[in-house]
């Protein structure tokens, strides 16, 4: 390696762009280029042109900024969950970047510093810092051509995730192979420059007698000595023919970008720059209360807009979305696709392989119930998961409720959805109850609970609809108040003073009633004494926590629970036997706590088995996002069974199945009944396994 | 062709009903009141009818409960184009005395159609349509699920008993009580409803109404008695009619076995 870095006595490390080359081919090569420049502008100012189309928001941030720069970066949205893709990808984009840099600087060196400013004394491509160019080019070409080959050889396998069959179509009556015309020549058309770019080198090298700095540039030294067959002068013709293949194919590949999935190049920085995950928590507000929601292209952001050209289609999104899972016309991957194709219908973007726009899309002013359908609406389960498997930073789930919340307000809206609203509307639950009712579940207890309007409490506990009105959640309501009553913790409830927090109204699109029940609850909370509110429901944590404005923190009961055993309050004596626990997608994934449930399973002395889709790749349980009140009948398989069967798979000594949220527990003693698995896994809170904990204190063994 | 559909007020079936110390009412301080189903069927049912013929559609309803303005006004958000509120704190009126201020309110007000619902749960023997089509001396149909324009006033579809029905060519001006519309009542939004209340349409007029008229007092009212919980029966029809013939014979009906 040091004999290679010695420099040869009368030569200096470098080499000609042009070698050998006259006037006139290097004039015809930048026309070409000026072609390639032209054509990749003008697509790219389309794009452009069709974001500032886009409804104006914010959506700079410092902090953004820093963690967009560590996740392209490091690639660890590719990466995650999925190693092989993440290491190939990092491979290709690093590849890139180092080769586009490299590309940039002899523009710089040879274009600005050499011809437009005419200063050959400023040129600094060669001596030392040629060398380490060579080197890094190499190994960095290198990686980007085993990246590409080994996502090639993915994508020989046809996994799931890549297939782009339609949920909510019949085979024959749409047309992808645009997409995966597409893909194909995206792929082979990156692999084409990285190979020809080794053939070009290694040519080079042969034809110029292995100057022996060149050394460094190993794969091409390697190349070229392949072909020290062809002798001097037959390598030179053959760099002169791969000179103009690779570079042709260089310029094509500019004028390609702004029409192809190699606009993902663009957009995807862009997008990671500009998301907003806080979107999901915290929904956007009505911008127009005479028309909420989004009627035409006009209403969607210009991130949205950017969303839908973000997409690479890689399926991630498609593969976890429960609905799609339990056989639901919706999938997130098309549901972003059909907008995409809408968009550009509109504004007369065009793809290099024509399709992107269906007729019906052109001409289709409607989008909510349009261009995507009602149903493919109603499907959503709100869970977040397509959100958080996205390695680019699409937001589905803000722009599924915009749409929703045009088909509320036009009235098409699913029939339990709409007995639900009155429901919500008449007493302010769900359940068809009177207001009045909502404390009667505290009769079942032996103490009297304290009322918090007219206490002053330290726990302010904001029950919710399903702890309150369904008898199995209201079991689990009175454990946890005998708990809280054991340990000594001041608490206190609204009784009647309480309403649905909102959360699956919101996310239901029926903005109007969300406010009016929040408007009520605040009010009532804002004439409540209390230090800190509690809530065994993680869509009333997630409301009040983002979308109420309140001072005091909001807690979900497990994290009380957690500081209760741990100083003594609740003391534990171990119970036996193995237990797996499902994540709320409202408390993993929006309120991000995956560790208090946990240790809290572990302070029982039972030992956690983990489903594989656990903590922020949890699977949802088909009830949130007002799903819970739809019909779910016309399912292949409900959601929370897929998951009961997960979870039955992991053993048959798993005894217990362990919810921490009043919806989870509803639904998933439903599908212990429906997958038959009654009797053998029995679903339980957290708080009914530390009250037997603390019962086994009571009834020593032996 | 305008249309005004009559809306009624009724206890929340929700909220725990008690009855007053004279034991011949509900006890109404507490009460919430919903509007009657039936009359939310007679006006999507009108809804409808405007979108299929165009005209304008007017909701009167009576003053009887707090909640009534804001039925009305979800009339209007649903797309009626007129809102009456006739008379406040009438308190409970028994059928008659709901025809007499419903028919004085229509007799110059000449629509081409009412629409009202076939009963309400406070008023189940469903008189209130055909005494407001007899004190207007109009045509009436009762127990119609469908209306269609026709040539010369609608064509309408009255249930009888037995899943029959039968189509009535009925010329216009016309009473219709309701049974169902052709579709299930929309939803409107809670956003539509406040703009409708915003829009200060609700129009309210003076009805004092003249006592009892229909000859009938209430004696009493009774909550029902709780039973200890029903029984199924078999699913299988030779098994479920011996349990019949044994729970019969066990009531001491039929003969010896």
């Amino acid at each position: 390696m040091i004999e290679a870095l010695q420099v040869e006595e009368g030569t200096r490390e470098g080499r000609e762009v042009f070698e050998g080359f006259g006037t006139v081919p290097i004039v015809v090569f930048y026309l070409l280029g000026l072609a390639a420049i032209l054509v990749f502008a003008y697509g790219f100012w389309r794009r452009i042109r069709k974001y500032r189309q886009g409804r104006r928001i914010t959506r700079l941030s410092l902090r953004r900024l820093r963690a967009a720069l560590a996740d392209i970066s490091s690639q660890r949205t590719v990466a995650k969950r999925d190693r092989y893709v993440g290491v190939a990808h990092f491979l290709v984009f690093w590849g890139f970047v180092v080769l586009l840099v490299a590309t940039t600087i002899i523009a710089i060196d040879e274009d600005i510093i050499g011809f437009a400013l005419d200063k050959p004394e400023w040129q600094f491509w060669h001596g030392a810092f040629y060398v380490g160019y060579a080197l890094v080019v190499d190994l960095f070409g290198l990686g980007f051509i085993v990246g590409l080959v080994m996502l090639g050889v993915r994508r020989r396998r046809r996994p799931f995730a890549l297939d782009y069959d339609r949920v909510d179509r019949e085979p024959g009556t749409y047309d992808r192979e645009g997409y995966s015309l597409d893909d194909r020549v995206f792929l082979l058309l990156l692999l084409f420059l990285g190979v020809s770019g080794f053939l070009l080198e290694g040519f080079r090298i042969a034809a110029s007698d292995f100057p022996s700095f060149e050394r460094v540039a190993f794969s091409g030294w390697l190349v070229g000595a392949a072909f020290s067959g062809l002798g001097e002068s037959g390598n030179d013709v053959a760099r002169i023919v791969t000179w103009w293949v690779h570079g042709g194919a260089a310029l094509a590949f500019v004028a390609y970008i702004p029409y192809s999935k190699a606009m993902h190049i663009v957009t995807d920085v862009a997008d990671l720059l500009f998301t907003d995950q806080g979107s999901a928590r915290n929904l956007p507000a009505v911008e127009d209360a005479a028309a909420p929601g989004y009627r035409t292209l006009a209403s969607f952001t210009w991130k949205e807009l950017l969303d839908f050209d973000a997409c690479t289609k890689c399926g991630r999104c498609h593969e976890v979305c429960p609905a799609r899972a339990s056989g639901a016309p919706l999938s997130p991957r098309d549901f972003i696709l059909d907008l995409r194709e809408h968009a550009d219908g509109r504004s007369g973007m065009r793809m290099w392989y024509g399709a992107g726009a269906e007729p019906r899309h052109t001409e289709a002013t409607g989008v909510a119930g349009d261009v995507i359908a009602s149903d493919t609406l109603w499907a959503c389960t709100t869970c977040m998961a397509c959100m958080e498997a996205c390695p680019v930073g699409i937001e589905h789930v803000p722009t599924i409720v915009q749409l929703r919340r045009t088909l509320v307000d036009t009235g098409d809206i699913e029939p339990g959805l709409q007995s639900a609203f009155q429901s919500l509307t008449r007493g302010g639950n769900s359940f068809g109850k009177s207001a009045k009712q909502r404390a009667r579940w505290t009769k079942g207890l032996d103490f009297a609970v304290k009322d918090a309007r007219s206490e002053s409490v330290e726990y302010l506990w904001f029950v919710g609809d399903h702890a309150a009105f369904d008898p199995r959640a209201i079991e689990v309501s009175r454990t946890v108040a005998r708990l809280f009553t054991a340990a000594g913790v001041d608490f206190g409830i609204l009784f009647d003073g309480e309403r649905n927090s909102g959360n699956d109204v919101r996310r239901s699109g029926e903005e109007g009633l969300f406010e009016m029940l929040r408007d009520h609850n605040r009010e009532v909370l804002d004439a409540a004494e209390y230090s800190r509110i509690i809530t065994t429901d993680p869509h009333s944590l997630n409301t009040l926590r983002f979308e109420y404005d309140l001072d005091a923190p909001i807690l979900h009961y497990t994290k009380l629970l957690g500081e209760l055993v741990a100083d003594g309050s609740l003391h534990l004596l171990p119970l036996d036997g193995k237990a797996t626990y499902h994540d709320p997608c409202y408390l993993g994934r929006y309120v991000e706590e995956y560790e208090a449930p946990r240790r809290l399973i572990a302070a029982t002395g039972l030992e956690l088995v983990e489903m594989g889709r656990c903590r922020d790749n949890s699977f949802c349980c088909g009830a949130g996002g007002g799903r819970i009140w739809m019909d779910d009948s016309g399912l292949q398989e409900r959601p929370a069974e897929n998951r009961i069967r997960e979870a039955a798979a992991l053993g048959s000594d798993i005894g217990y199945f362990v919810v921490a949220c009043p919806k989870d527990m509803v639904m998933y003693t439903d599908a212990v009944k429906t997958t038959g698995y009654e009797g053998r896994i029995e679903v339980v809170d957290v708080a009914q396994l530390i009250e037997r904990a603390l019962e086994s204190e009571r009834v020593p063994v032996g | 062709m305008d249309t005004v559909v009559l809306l009624r007020a009724v206890p929340d079936p929700v909220e725990e009903l008690e009855l007053d110390d004279t034991g011949t009412d509900l006890d109404r301080d507490f009460l919430g009141f919903v509007l009657n189903e039936f009359d939310d069927h007679a006006l999507e049912e009108a809804l409808l009818l405007k979108e299929d013929a165009g005209g304008t559609v007017t909701v009167v309803a009576l003053g009887t409960a707090d909640e009534v303005d804001q039925m009305l006004h979800t009339a209007v958000a649903k797309g009626a184009d007129a809102a009456v509120k006739l008379g406040d704190d009438l308190g409970a009126l028994d059928a008659h005395a709901q025809a007499e201020l419903f028919s004085a309110a229509l007799a110059d007000r000449s629509p081409d159609l009412v629409l009202c619902g076939v009963q309400a749960s406070d008023e189940l023997d469903g008189q209130v349509a055909m005494l407001v089509a007899a004190k207007l001396e109009l045509p009436h149909v009762s127990v119609v699920v469908a209306t269609a324009p026709a040539a010369e006033g609608l064509t309408v579809t009255k249930e009888y008993w037995a899943g029959i029905t039968a189509d009535f060519d009925v010329s216009l001006p016309a009473v219709l009580g309701i049974q169902a519309a052709r579709q299930a009542p929309r939803y409107v939004a809670v956003s539509r409803i406040r703009q409708a209340q915003e829009a200060g349409l609700l129009e309210e007029a003076d009805a004092e109404p003249a006592g009892p008229s229909s000859g009938v007092r209430v004696v009493g009212l009774r909550i029902p008695d709780v039973g200890d919980g029903a029984e199924m029966l078999p699913a299988d029809e030779e098994e479920a009619a011996d349990r019949i013939v044994e729970l019969l014979r066990a009531a001491g009906v039929g003969g010896p076995s």
